[in-house]
């Protein structure tokens, strides 16, 4: 497992270099930093709008970041004949796959934090100087980023699973649709029961419990929405990263699978 | 003492898309390389070396066949603490140093991150990247020949046994290739068995205790260096050439292409065929410039055994390499590498690896598996017939 880290600490570190993901970072700061901007324009602005906001971009851009790091990963390693040199030391492809992953995590965490922790001071100034009847803690504010990482680790094993056996622009596409299909995962569940046919409900069916249910971290709604209440938000927070976890860990056991036999 | 590499019967196929065939990339290739050997891996661009040296590191899988690295299957985990890898044109992290790229790589073999680093400086002073201004340089800096160097200390981290250097001098500039050949020179005096793929011939008969040739996917010729280019020649040169003994020429010495009445064109040093052409010059009026002995280099083997056309001197004098196919050498091994560094209990590959340097010839569409078999195909050459000295006049 000392070979997997070390690979993970090496793509993190080539990852930060990276100038796309930079620059969805910085575009997300950026456009948070414009939301409490104009928030000051109009004083009916509400805070709760400018928590959607906030957290939708922090989501939006770390889909981004996750989907073109993620799809990348072993295809580049490929084309740049770096895995050679790396596989034909004492790495076994199980260590080479789980080391890209943690990287791509770790890369994603640095990534989230920056535009979490950006956020949640900004939030903070901007309720202390609104001074709204019923303040929340800026810190609640983290429960949401904890989902929205969890959904995006879910969905960075996915791309990883399927850039084992697709060129990273097919999986662009396949691992964007995988995850709007996944988001609407009431929808496809509406489908599979009240669908025309047999055929289309057992379609919709298939799709509904193969496909990860994205939709499952949203946790803006509760936060943005405060008629909306969770039962028991730790249930809601655990379950969430257990489903996360575990359909991951099912994902990279698939994706070494693949892998091991793959050529290089 | 077992084998460095071992090979058997090895086969790689790769499919052909929308086709039902698939095309052979190694085909039913069988060899051995002893310990401490370095061994010498020629072939054109895409003849089938790449694809073997990735089957013997496990990064691809055979189609058919075996084989074995420092006794265990390639690919074994254990045995990637005792090999390393230089492939064509190596890539590196770009945003680190050389140090850093070395570090790297030593922590994969399982070491701590001080000795990792003290380590990698010291291969990167070995290999000539210790000074001031190359430290700090990171790699997206680095020139081909200095990103070859740090590929050799990359590969040199875990001091293996057996190297697999993939084209190590291939588009470096003359110095970066003398320099890198001198860093491989230093590695064969350390000891240490190489498997060199390359089609630098200057480099391959620098280094190499034995060659090996393969087209197409299979075994053409395997022996030391010595052995494969003792298929003495003599060069001809004829003046005074009229279209009468231009036409004989041409069915005796295929290769004889007449400019201006002249041609320069090689033979096998051998004394019927000589002597016969120089009695059809004579009786046809011709004159006879010289008769120089020349020694086969390793780039005319390997023309000859990849069939390509090449052109010799001015003059537009020429010849055809499948023209002047050369009979076989099979001779005893001089080169002093003690015969028990190969296998001998596989009878397969006997013929290819003991004490004979062997070409296997493949006649115009033959198939190979029949030309690899063809052991029987070759012919012992005559001694006794480097006896021709330069002449002058007819």
């Amino acid at each position: 497992m000392n070979v997997a880290l070390v690979i993970a600490r090496n793509t993190i570190s080539e990852a930060l270099r990276r100038k796309v993901l930079n620059a969805f970072l910085m575009v997300g700061v950026a456009v948070i930093v414009l939301t409490f901007a104009f928030g000051q324009f109009q004083a009916r602005q509400d805070l709760t709008i400018v928590k959607g906001m906030g957290l939708g971009i922090i989501s939006l851009a770390g889909i981004l970041i996750t989907i073109i790091l993620s799809i990348n990963l072993i295809p580049n390693e490929i084309e740049r004949r770096t895995i050679y040199t790396i596989l034909s030391k004492p790495v076994r492809r199980y260590e080479f796959l789980i080391g890209k992953y943690l990287g791509a995590l770790g890369t994603l965490l640095l990534n989230i934090l920056a535009m979490s922790v950006f956020f949640v001071i900004a939030f903070a100034i901007k309720q202390a100087l609104a001074g709204p009847e019923n303040p929340i803690n800026p810190l609640s504010l983290f429960k949401a980023t904890l989902m929205i990482y969890m959904q995006l680790l879910l969905l960075s094993s996915l791309a990883i699973f399927l850039s084992v056996f697709t060129t990273p622009l097919v999986n662009f596409f396949l691992s964007f649709s995988l995850f709007i299909v996944g988001n609407l995962s009431s929808f496809t569940q509406d489908l599979a029961k009240n669908g025309a046919n047999p055929i289309v409900k057992g379609f919709f069916l298939a799709v509904h419990y193969i496909v990860p249910n994205f939709g499952n971290f949203q946790y803006v709604n509760p936060l943005v929405n405060p008629e909306v209440q969770v039962k028991s938000e730790f249930l809601f927070l655990s379950q969430n990263v257990i489903y996360a976890l575990v359909y991951a860990a099912v994902l990279m056991i698939l994706a070494i699978l693949a892998f091991d036999r793959r050529e290089v | 003492m077992p084998a460095a590499i071992e090979i058997r019967n090895l086969t790689k196929q790769y499919p052909v898309p929308l086709k039902r065939e698939a095309v052979n990339a190694v085909d039913n290739l069988s060899l051995t390389v002893g310990e401490g050997e370095i061994f010498g891996f020629l072939g054109a661009n895409g003849a089938g070396k790449t694809t073997t040296i990735k089957i013997l590191l496990g990064l691809i899988y055979p189609t058919q066949g075996e084989a074995s690295v420092l006794g265990k299957p390639a690919g074994d985990i254990e045995v990637k603490h005792r090999v390393a890898y230089l492939p064509e044109s190596p890539y590196f992290y770009e945003h680190m140093t050389a140090s850093e790229v070395v570090t790297f790589y030593a922590q994969l073999f399982g070491m701590k991150r001080e000795e990792a680093k003290r380590k990698a400086d010291e291969l990167v002073d070995f290999v000539g990247l210790g000074g001031k201004s190359d430290r700090n340089k990171r790699i997206s800096e680095f020139s081909k020949g200095m990103r070859q160097r740090v590929g050799i200390a990359q590969s040199l981290i875990n001091d293996p046994q057996l190297l697999f250097y993939d084209e190590p001098t291939s588009g470096l500039d003359a110095i970066a290739r003398r320099d890198i050949r001198d860093l491989m020179l230093e590695l064969k005096r350390q000891g240490k068995a190489m498997f060199l793929s390359s089609h630098q011939l200057e480099d391959v008969e620098a280094v190499c205790h034995r060659v090996s040739i393969i087209h197409k996917g299979k075994l053409r010729a395997i022996g030391s260096v010595d052995e494969l280019l003792q298929g003495e020649r003599v060069e001809i040169r004829i003046g005074n050439v009229s279209p009468d003994l231009a036409a004989k020429l041409k069915t005796t010495a295929p290769s004889a292409i007449v400019v201006e009445g002249r041609t320069t064109f090689t033979e096998a040093n051998e004394p019927d065929a000589v002597f016969a052409i120089m009695e059809m010059v004579r009786g046809s009026g011709g004159r006879i410039d010289a008769i120089v002995p020349k020694r086969r280099t390793l780039e005319d083997l390997f023309v000859e055994i990849v069939g390509e056309r090449i052109v010799i001197g001015d003059g537009g004098t020429a010849f055809t390499a499948s023209e002047s196919f050369p009979t076989v050498a099979s001779t005893s091994r001089g080169d002093g590498l003690s015969s028990s560094a190969v296998s001998s209990d596989v009878p397969h590959s006997e013929a290819f690896n003991t004490t004979e340097a062997t070409i296997v010839e493949a006649e115009p569409g033959e198939d190979a598996a029949a030309a690899n078999g063809a052991a029987t195909a070759t012919k012992t050459r005559r001694p006794g017939a480097n006896k021709y000295k330069e002449l002058n006049g007819k």
